[in-house]
């Protein structure tokens, strides 16, 4: 017999151990795989009473129910309903109410200043809708106070508050002069600023001033001055319809008035590698990342040889470059 | 030679070994076809019995498919009444705790599942181990053996896709863990603290054991050491303790294994002397309560794989010798392996399995032929170098494995052997008197008192030992990576130089000494062509951006520079080494706002806003962005040419994203969903 085979051969005695043990080892699996379950009583379901009470625990049914609804717990959204405040509105006058009553009834700040701004400037509610002429009044602050509201009988008839102005001509002061111009004078102020416009004229967008342009039909102070100060910070317009980037330009007075400009002077560059970060934030054009990344890149790559140059910058689309290119330039 | 053939159990062990080896590598298979074939063979052997060679073939045969099929019994595609099988992923659990260990949100916990289902109503019986996450809750809150009640839902372990990262899923599912769960705060409740397991009931007495410790000893080393080695317990040991302990080769001593058991039985056998044995009911009765006190310590001790193959050595070691057999040491270390493995197969592929076999065979089969060599006559003097000469034996067989798992070489193994082993005797016998002292006499009596002072500063004394033998230069060989190849060439070559000894056959040795030789040429050949490789690798971390590029030997990590690299070192530590590259060689990689040039290839790495301001004159190979640059993704691939778009770790994969980078039509790759990229250039 081979020497391999000597290595591998066992006696009689070993042959029945190692078989014995062997076969105890299967039916240990055996009974492990078969019996142990049954036993066990394992794939069978039972309650969380059962198992508690086969445990010997107890405990109380409010952590029962606790442990119960784990799973609603969970997936509940933790969205916070949004429950609106309840006032106690009585009946009340909106041209006799008070700022404290008003907060008492839900009413916000700003629209409880707009309303007693409104009552102060001679406004009268004569009847409840006109709570609706309080611009800032919400719809369902609106809806809450209408059926508590009652309009005094006085104020249903009233008309506007008029300020009586000091009339000079009636004034014993005056008494024997010449009044017809002051006449004049005081209807000044009852008169029309449409009747101060000018159709016809023709103005230089690039130099009129503010006396000038309130010419124009449809630009009073405000706009007046505000086409002036987006001149001075552009450096200048470059065609009509710049003014349409002012806040709130109407378009229908836009209209009404282009053919009343032109522009004849050319816009004022600014050197895009001087200007310093305030100056060039200033800009209308010009927010506080573009003008960071132009100076950026000014920094680290030295002076801009050419205008095209500020794309590098690879945040300033080509939008963008159109309209600072004619406002900037390199020297 | 001989003594293996008087083994017939040796034979059958190491086919059960190789059936489990291959069962576990193949996987998943036809259990009823396993089952039908060793049915087949076992009838077949029956009708074998009178042809001695025939049989036992059969039999070995046997034994090898055993192995296979007590791995795929374990496997939970067979397991009928295994939780996973009962119910959805979102569902009730009943679960008892195992162990808990404190982290910085909750507890994490190894449980028992023993009902699961869709409605508290009903609830199915079942079994299967899971590791829970418990956020919300202090681990002092829960005990061992808790019963906690939790809706949530379980998940397969996932495994850490960077290259040659601890393979944490299978170390889990090599100890019956395939799920994990995580449950927040109000998605459990804890039932009842009562048991009726003994196991558990025998963790509850250590925690009493280790508070006792607690109230005898001052500082935290000494209370980790003390909890580590009468109990088993290494939740106390600080990671310097535990770095002082594994380079200088006394990490054995922590964990209770057969040392413990064997220093435990000599006490008992002591205590127990004064006994009466002359009749067989007292011989039965001093053998049951030997046996019964050392299990009892095993189960108090965590019932590891290194405790259970001491305690079941000494089980069969007395058992023996009540009926008057004398078994050698080899045939109980064979017998306990074998009943071991079939208790549970998987024990195989446990460390701590491995390391209690391989050293007690070495201590067996090397120490009684080293001793011999030197004879002393001095008795001082040759009592040390038996131990020397067993701390040798044991760190033969050891040390391979120890560097293959853990990169490191204790140089002073023997050095901690003279000092620590015999110690480890004495903490021993003074733990043991302290608990004894505090349940007779009481915690305040004075010989309580004085015994916990006494541990105390024998506790001292044994850690100042470590650490001073730690500051030693040389003490230990770190960062080193022992391929799989070369691991099995260096224990084939220990075997063949052991049997050439043994045999005295000098072609055994020779035939070592060439192994060891092919072995080096090996190592030497993975060592150059390591330091050969350039590439780059994009690490898959959850909260943090790291790519290494390994550059001929050398290494640079690109990271945000508030990261703290020591938080990544468990992601990237094995591949550094694996790379060879043991500390970071100063590369000089040419890069300008995160460009990075390397061998004619660009990449552009965690790109910044000053990125954008560059331009670069070629295409970008790679793109690597984090979710601090994700932003960037448009206007880069608007800007830039990109080959390929790697997105690391911190970026989920969503179908939003998804759709963004298809605009571009360009590869790309998540990290997060397919594992670690690896970019050779």
């Amino acid at each position: 017999m081979s020497k391999l085979s000597e290595q591998i051969i066992f006696n009689k005695k070993q042959r029945l151990g190692i078989s014995l043990t062997l076969i105890i080892t299967l039916s240990v699996y055996g009974y492990n795989y078969i019996a142990v379950p049954k036993i066990n009583q394992l794939g069978n379901h039972e309650s969380l009473e059962s198992i508690l009470e086969k445990r010997n625990v107890t405990i109380s049914e409010d952590k029962v129910e606790s442990i119960k609804s784990m799973k609603s717990t969970q997936y509940k959204k933790s969205k916070k309903e949004y429950k609106p405040k309840k006032f106690d509105v009585n009946l009340f006058d909106p041209n006799t109410i008070d700022s404290s009553t008003m907060v008492k009834y839900g009413l916000p700040p700003w629209t409880i200043k707009t309303l007693l701004k409104y009552r102060s400037k001679g406004g009268t509610f004569k009847k409840c809708d006109d709570l609706k002429k309080i611009f800032n009044l919400g719809e369902a602050d609106y809806n809450r106070l209408l059926p508590h509201c009652n309009v005094a009988a006085k104020y249903k008839t009233a008309g506007i508050k008029k300020k009586r102005k000091k009339s000079f001509v009636n004034n014993k002061e005056t008494q024997g002069r010449d009044t017809t111009k002051l006449k004049n004078n005081t209807n000044k102020e009852f008169k029309s600023y449409a009747a101060d416009k000018n159709p016809a004229i023709r103005l230089d967008l690039s130099t009129a001033d503010t006396t000038q342009l309130m010419l124009l039909k449809g630009i009073g102070t405000f706009y007046a001055n505000k086409i002036v100060e987006h001149r001075e910070l552009l450096g200048g317009y470059r065609s009509i319809d710049q003014l349409l980037e002012l806040w709130n330009f109407d378009t229908i007075v836009y209209n009404e008035i282009k053919e009343n400009l032109y522009i004849t002077a050319p816009v004022r560059k600014t050197n895009i590698n001087t200007v310093e970060f305030k100056q060039l934030l200033r800009h209308p054009y010009v927010d506080f990342n573009t003008a960071k990344i132009i100076l950026h890149y000014r920094k680290h790559h030295g002076p801009y040889k050419k205008i095209e140059d500020i794309k590098l910058t690879r945040l300033i689309s080509d939008s963008l470059f159109l309209t600072l290119e004619p406002y900037f330039d390199v020297k | 030679m001989e003594e293996f053939r008087n083994i017939p159990l040796l034979k059958i062990t190491l086919a059960l070994i190789l059936g489990i080896i291959l069962g576990n590598s193949l996987g998943d298979q036809s259990f009823l076809a396993q089952i039908g074939v060793i049915g087949i063979i076992f009838a077949v052997s029956v009708f074998c019995f009178s042809n001695y060679y025939l049989h036992s073939v059969l039999l070995i045969g046997l034994a090898f498919l055993i192995g296979i099929f007590s791995v795929s019994y374990r496997n939970i595609e067979n397991q009928k009444f295994h939780f996973s099988k009962l119910s959805n992923s979102h569902s009730y659990l009943i679960f008892e705790i195992v162990s808990k260990t404190q982290k910085t949100s909750g507890t994490r916990a190894q449980a028992t599942v023993t009902h699961i289902g869709n409605h508290p109503d009903s609830l199915y019986n079942c079994y299967g181990n899971m590791m829970i996450y418990l956020k919300g809750i202090s681990s002092d809150s829960l005990e061992i053996g808790s019963t906690l009640m939790g809706y949530g839902k379980h998940e397969e372990q996932t495994q850490n896709t960077n290259p040659h990262v601890f393979n944490y899923k299978r170390y889990l599912n090599h100890r019956g863990i395939f799920h994990r769960c995580f449950l927040n705060t109000g998605q459990y409740h804890i039932i009842t603290h009562k048991t009726e397991n003994l196991i558990v009931k025998a963790s509850r007495i250590g925690s009493r054991f280790q508070k006792i410790f607690a109230s005898h000893l001052n500082t935290d080393n000494n209370k980790a050491v003390a909890t580590a080695m009468i109990l088993g317990q290494r939740n106390l040991i600080s990671n310097d303790l535990y770095d002082a302990f594994t380079d200088t080769g006394a990490v054995h001593v922590l964990a209770v294994s057969g040392l413990h058991v064997g220093i435990l039985s000599k006490i008992l056998l002591m205590l127990m002397s004064c006994m009466p044995k002359s009749k067989v009911g007292l011989r039965i009765l001093h053998w049951a309560l030997l046996i019964t006190a050392l299990w009892f310590f095993a189960l108090l001790t965590g019932a590891a794989p290194a405790v259970i193959r001491a305690t079941t050595m000494a089980t069969l070691y007395f058992s023996g010798k009540l009926i008057y057999r004398n078994g050698t040491g080899l045939i109980v270390l064979i017998t306990s392996a074998f009943l071991m493995l079939l208790y549970n197969p998987l024990y195989l592929f446990q460390a701590g399995f491995q390391f209690s076999f391989l050293a007690l065979f070495g201590i067996l089969y090397i120490n009684p032929w080293l001793v011999k060599k030197l004879v002393i006559k001095n008795k001082f003097l040759n009592a040390i170098w038996q131990l020397i000469a067993l701390a040798c034996s044991a760190q033969l067989l050891v040390s391979p494995l120890a560097t293959f798992y853990f990169h490191k070489l204790p140089l002073l193994f023997w050095l901690s052997g003279i000092i620590v082993v015999p110690m480890a005797g004495i903490i021993l016998w003074n733990g043991l008197s302290l608990l004894l002292s505090h349940f007779t006499l009481g915690a305040d009596n004075i010989v309580t008192t004085i015994t916990g002072q006494c541990f105390d500063g024998i506790l001292s004394f044994f850690n100042l030992i470590v650490f001073q033998i730690q500051k030693i230069p040389y003490c230990s060989a770190d960062n080193l990576w022992v391929s799989n190849n070369s691991l099995l060439l260096i224990y084939l070559a220990i075997a063949l130089a052991g049997l050439g000894i043994r045999l005295k056959n000098s072609k055994l040795i020779i035939a070592a000494t060439m192994v060891i030789f092919l072995q080096s040429l090996l190592h030497l050949h993975e060592n150059t062509s390591m330091r050969k490789v350039k590439k780059l690798v994009i690490y898959d971390i959850y909260d943090n951006s790291l790519v290494d590029v390994f550059y001929q030997g050398g290494l640079s990590p690109i990271m945000p520079s508030e990261t703290d690299e020591n938080k990544l070192q468990y992601n990237c530590l094995n591949n550094r080494l694996y790379n060879r590259v043991t500390a970071k060689a100063d590369i000089e990689l040419e890069h300008k706002s995160n460009f990075y040039q390397i061998d004619n290839q660009l990449f552009l790495i965690h790109p910044t806003d000053e990125s954008l301001l560059f331009q670069p004159t070629a295409d970008i190979n790679l793109l690597v962005l984090s979710k601090n640059s994700i932003s960037k993704l448009d206007i880069i691939l608007k800007s830039y040419k990109v080959k390929k778009l790697i997105l690391d770790g911190t970026v989920k994969q969503n179908e939003k994203l998804i759709k963004r980078i298809d605009n571009y039509k360009i590869p790309y790759h998540f990290t997060s969903s397919s594992g670690a990229y690896e970019h050779i250039l």
